[in-house]
């Protein structure tokens, strides 16, 4: 029996798919191990709007969420909405969308290639590409989650694909616009590498862009602004605060460094030997270049991962698969050489400035703000798999070989994500909220008042999360508790019924008698609460890898 | 004016060549101040001078035992005629090192030739070997490890010498032979040498068979003037000298890896089972060390903006190489790739091969240890300015901008290189070399037979080395009154004490009472208040090293 050409493609495409799948939705409840607060919002607000058809807040069906007082661009909050309908609230129902959104990208994916390399009739690049995707580690950890920003990346990837279709058929230029409209209602930072998307894509693409009927441009260009407009006007409603306080250009070097360095040659700002020498915009360049640097490192794409943020990658292992160092050096070489001038254009532009979101920002490397880079480097890697296959034999069991060993090496990262990022990285994901709800909610009533640490971990929104909470017994409460942030970033909450969110001062309240009182063990020290006739030990929440402590749950009595 | 135009090409490589001797020359005696690896390059040559034997007695021997890390013995025997002309100093020192740094540039610019030779653009042939010397003669990395007596330098040299008269084997095919000279050559010079050197002759040899094949007579004549060149080498390896310095910074004598093994296994309940077993073992482990280091060396951090992490081998806010060259090595990059012929590959393996030393130990990026990437990355660079110059040849007028913008750019980053070199390198680092120690010994060689006992504090490495360097202390004494300690933890050894000297770290309420009518000589934080100080002693920076208490 023979299987022919376009049966074994659709058979290995639904097999990648499937690979795609299990590997982003096996054990999702449980592994990243705990909710972060944004995930954890993003559900309770679906269950609002489902319950309510308000926010937290109250709002009517809003577009923007005002949250912690980050204004989150809601779409993913809709999206959620029919999962909570079927599957509850509950871990699973908040992270699911983000899931299938990533199992779609790696299907996105393996079209937008057949478009790309159309003319070079490799019909295994696209194969190759989603196989890589689907195995990318840093693609994998943020599809496993709530992550705005990686529904944000599939509606891209969606718009791309009708960006290139459009030169067949001019009409899809209007989807396009669409589905990058769409990112932006569904993720903050997409403002920017959306914005970076089009530009490139301009460029790369311009002849046959130019090409396309002036009435198709101008209409996909309204519907493009209009659908961008609510969230491009926030921008001046001082809605975006995160925008500014962490942008790069508010942080000048600090005095005392410069201070110290000019008084070592005996300059003086303002001279100018400061400005040959020590301008600022030097410093700032300096940063920016950094950054950028530090988003092509080693470290950050193969060995440690995103090292300001743990949470952003497994623990010892990096953004991308080891084997994937050969395949992108070999791909780089495919990508200078190949004939298709667009595709290459567009390939490493991208490449160059996808990480510019993170540039601007602080944190020396961030893998959130700069996920659109994973896109152009799986491309790289497809480009350097497909050609050391074809090196090596044109028979089509080398590509099966070549797959296989890249699956072996492969299980190198299951292992880091799904043994020991829930064990070493515990901590990071919050852990000890939900486990402290579950062990309050049920003696809640019993006492006067429930003293619960403050903190930008949002413990509120875990009670209202795991006790589902009535929305709207909330809503009419939450503008009294809700306190703004000074700077226009996160807020918190201050209370919640008997529930007092506050900083924790031992001394103050180890005397308070009938108390319940939730804390770490730095605010709460052990040597000074244990067991006995003063306190009752409810509960020790450990971290997962077994060395340190959450949170304690102590009774005054 | 009709000379001037004859002669243009080796008129302009003469002043690029000046412009490297002045930034490879200008204050080389003071700045930076001797280290103690210089002092016993040094110290070594003038002990062979007057006696025939090393500091430690051994008689013209092909390893340096020093600090017992058993430095390659040539450079000693290069800088040995000039401490005999010169007398022992530091300018006599670092004077034949720097020249060859400075050799260097002429060298690239006959090696850059040899590697475009063929190229059909005449813009090209006559251009990128200039702007290579020239990048060459700029560059922070080539002139910090021009300016002292580091050893790296002059394997770097030997290795740019073996490759050139390799790729002359085509025109002479006796030029494989001198070029086996000198790739040994650079084997009895540094540690590194001998991982990167054979390396690269392989790579030739692999890239060239051809031309070897039919070359046989002299390949077989290279091969035994080669093999019989290594053998004192290889018979020294059975020594104490062969895996001395291996042992002391290897990546295997650091723990690092090896507890994370512990770690990750400790995740599993049944910590032997076959999963962890085989996912986390002491292979896998340090592979991935290895591999992480090597990769360190290409971060644009390292190349671009800070450069190493020791403070030694760097200036202040200075990468490896100038900022503004990421572009001409990114589009070299891009232009040698679409290329790349068999040239061009050698130089791209160069560049992939030569962090593999540093990769092994355990302190990565590495300036020194990759020393030799430094020569790649300038020809990729040059190569790159004159392409992306030439990209805008369409329009004349863009061209000059481009030209005059980058001559401008070029003048302001050096401009600011030096300053950093000479203004700030030694305030910012007051410990990066051994500033302060020739001020001591200044003051206290002479008097010191005055006084029972000399303590010096060993806080500022092998101090010991450096007395003696600058009291030009009679070698032959020396040799019989001294030992050398066991081995510390990353396997160098000092000398406590010579003469009246003693050389320990100090706690200053013991030594009170336990040496009277001695010196005491120590740092800020180890002479306390109330002691009587008679003098303090300051480094070339201004920083206050040393305080004399005569107790």
């Amino acid at each position: 029996m023979k299987i022919n050409k376009i049966t074994l493609h659709s058979l290995i495409l639904i097999f990648i798919i499937t690979i795609a799948a299990a590997i982003r939705l096996y054990n999702l409840s449980n592994v990243p191990p705990h909710l972060t607060a944004d995930e954890a919002a993003l559900g309770y607000n679906a269950y609002s709007i489902l319950k309510t058809g308000r926010d937290e807040h109250g709002v009517l069906l809003p577009i923007i969420f005002k949250s912690f007082g980050d204004y989150k661009p809601g779409l993913y909050v809709y999206l959620t909405v029919p999962f909570v309908a079927i599957f509850g609230l509950n871990e699973f129902s908040s992270r699911i969308a983000g899931a299938l959104f990533g199992i779609l990208a790696v299907y996105i994916l393996y079209k937008v290639v057949g478009l790309l390399f159309a003319e070079e009739k490799q019909k295994h690049l696209s194969l190759i590409s989603a196989f890589l995707l689907a195995l990318c580690p840093w693609h994998i950890l943020f599809s496993r989650g709530a992550w705005e920003v990686d529904v944000a990346l599939t509606f891209t990837l969606i718009g791309i694909y009708f960006f290139l279709k459009s030169f067949k058929s001019s009409k899809n230029l209007l989807f396009s616009a669409f589905f990058f409209a769409l990112t932006l209602a569904t993720y903050q930072g997409a403002k920017l590498s959306t914005a970076i998307v089009v530009v490139i894509l301009l460029i790369s693409f311009r002849k046959q862009f130019f090409n396309l009927p002036k009435k198709s441009i101008f209409t996909a260009g309204i519907v493009g602004l209009l659908m961008s407009l609510p969230i491009v006007l926030s921008l001046f409603n001082g809605q975006a605060g995160r925008l500014q306080v962490f942008s790069v250009f508010s942080a000048p070097r600090p005095e005392a460094y410069l201070q110290n360095f000019l008084s070592e040659g005996s300059e003086q700002v303002g001279t100018i030997g400061y400005y040959a020498f020590h301008p600022e915009g030097l410093n700032f360049l300096r940063g920016i270049m950094g950054r950028w640097f530090n988003h092509f490192s080693g470290r950050f794409l193969f060995f440690e991962g995103d090292w300001q943020n743990p949470r952003h990658s497994a623990p010892y292992v990096g953004m991308l698969n080891f084997l994937d160092l050969p395949l992108l050096l070999v791909g780089i070489v495919v990508l200078i050489k190949t004939k298709n001038r667009e595709a290459s254009t567009f390939i490493f532009l991208w490449l160059l400035f996808a990480s510019l979101p993170a540039i601007l920002s602080r944190d020396q490397v961030h893998a959130v703000r700069s996920l659109n880079m994973l896109v152009p480097l799986v491309l790289i890697e497809a480009l350097g798999f497909s050609s050391i296959v074809t090196k090596i034999s044109v028979k089509r069991s080398v590509l099966f070989i070549g797959g296989a060993i890249y699956l072996i090496f492969f299980v190198y990262y299951l292992d880091a994500y799904f043994v020991h990022l829930p064990k070493l990285n515990s901590q990071y994901w919050e852990y000890g909220f939900k486990q402290a709800v579950q062990t309050i909610s049920p003696i809640q009533n019993q006492y006067k008042t429930i003293i619960f640490q403050q903190s930008y971990s949002q413990p509120y929104i875990y009670f209202l999360f795991y006790e589902k909470y009535d929305p709207k017994t909330y809503q009419s409460q939450s503008a009294n508790h809700f306190i703004a942030s000074k700077y226009g970033d996160v807020g918190q909450v201050s209370n919640l019924d008997n529930i007092q969110f506050k900083g924790i001062d031992w001394q103050v309240l180890r005397g308070q008698t009938g108390t319940l009182v939730v804390g770490d063990s730095e605010r709460i020290p052990v040597g000074d609460s244990q067991e006995g006739t003063a306190f009752h030990v409810i509960k020790e929440i450990p971290y997962l890898n077994g060395k340190s402590i959450s949170l304690r749950i102590i009774d005054i009595k | 004016m009709n000379f001037l135009n004859k002669h243009k090409i080796a008129i302009i490589l003469f002043l690029v060549v000046i412009l490297g001797s002045i930034l490879r020359l200008y204050q080389l005696g003071q700045t930076p101040a001797l280290n103690a690896d210089e002092a016993a390059l040094g110290y070594n040559a003038f002990s062979l001078l007057k006696t025939g034997k090393d500091e430690h007695g051994n008689s013209w021997p092909l390893y340096f035992q020093s600090f017992n890390d058993y430095k390659p013995g040539l450079t000693v025997y290069l800088i040995l005629p000039m401490v005999y002309f010169f007398g022992l100093t530091e300018w006599s020192v670092r004077l034949l090192p720097a020249i060859i740094g400075i050799l260097t540039i002429p060298l690239l610019y006959f090696l850059v030739k040899e590697i475009i030779k063929g190229t059909k653009d005449k813009n090209i042939e006559k251009y990128v070997p200039l702007v290579a010397a020239f990048v060459l003669s700029v560059s922070p990395w080539h002139i910090h490890f021009s300016r002292g007596a580091w050893e790296v330098n002059i394997a770097t040299f030997f290795m740019c010498l073996g490759s050139l008269f390799f790729m002359r084997m085509r025109t002479n095919s006796r030029a494989i032979v001198i070029s086996a000279i000198f790739f040994v050559l650079s084997l009895y010079t540094y540690h590194a040498a001998r991982i990167t050197s054979p390396l690269l002759a392989i790579t030739l040899a692999v890239i060239y068979r051809k031309d070897l094949i039919e070359n046989k007579k002299y390949l077989i004549v290279s091969i035994v003037v080669g093999f019989v060149l290594c053998v004192p080498l290889l018979l020294s390896l059975r020594g104490p000298a062969g895996l001395a310095r291996a042992d002391g910074v290897a990546i295997w004598s650091d723990s690092g890896p090896e507890n994370r093994v512990n770690e990750l296994r400790g995740d599993y309940s049944n910590l032997n089972g076959i999963v962890p077993k085989v996912l986390h073992n002491k292979p896998v482990a340090y592979s991935l060390a290895i591999a992480s280091n090597w990769a360190k060396h290409y971060w644009g951090e390292f190349l671009f903006l800070s450069g190493d992490d020791i403070q030694r081998n760097k200036v202040p806010e200075t990468g490896q190489m100038h900022l503004i060259e990421i572009v001409s090595v990114c589009v070299g990059m891009f232009e040698v790739i679409k290329r790349s012929n068999k040239k061009w590959i050698f130089v791209l393996v160069w560049l992939a091969i030569a962090p593999i030393p540093a990769a092994i130990t355990f302190q990565a990026p590495h300036a020194l240890r990759a020393e030799s990437m430094v020569i790649p990355l300038t020809i990729i660079a040059a190569f790159g300015l004159v392409k992306f110059i030439q990209y805008f040849k369409k329009y004349r007028i863009l061209q000059v901008f481009i030209i005059i913008l980058t001559g401008l750019l070029y003048t302001v980053i050096v401009a600011r290189y030096v300053h950093m070199y000479y203004v700030h390198m030694a305030k910012e680092y007051p410990f990066s070399s051994q500033y302060g120690i020739k001020e001591l010994v200044n003051f206290v060689g002479p008097i010191h037979q005055n006084y029972t006992n000399v303590i010096i504090t060993d806080r500022y490495d092998q101090p010991y080395i450096l007395f003696l360097f600058y009291m030009k202390y009679d070698p032959a004494t020396f040799q019989q009154e001294h030992t050398l300690t066991p081995r510390d933890l990353y396997g160098f050894s000092t000398v406590r004490s010579f003469s009246n000297f003693r050389f320990e770290s100090i706690p200053f309420e013991v030594f009170k009472n336990k040496y009277p009518g001695s010196l005491i000589i120590g740092t800020d934080k180890e002479i306390l208040s109330g002691a009587n100080i008679t003098k303090d002693i300051y480094g070339i920076n201004g920083y206050r090293y040393f305080r004399v208490v005569l107790n």
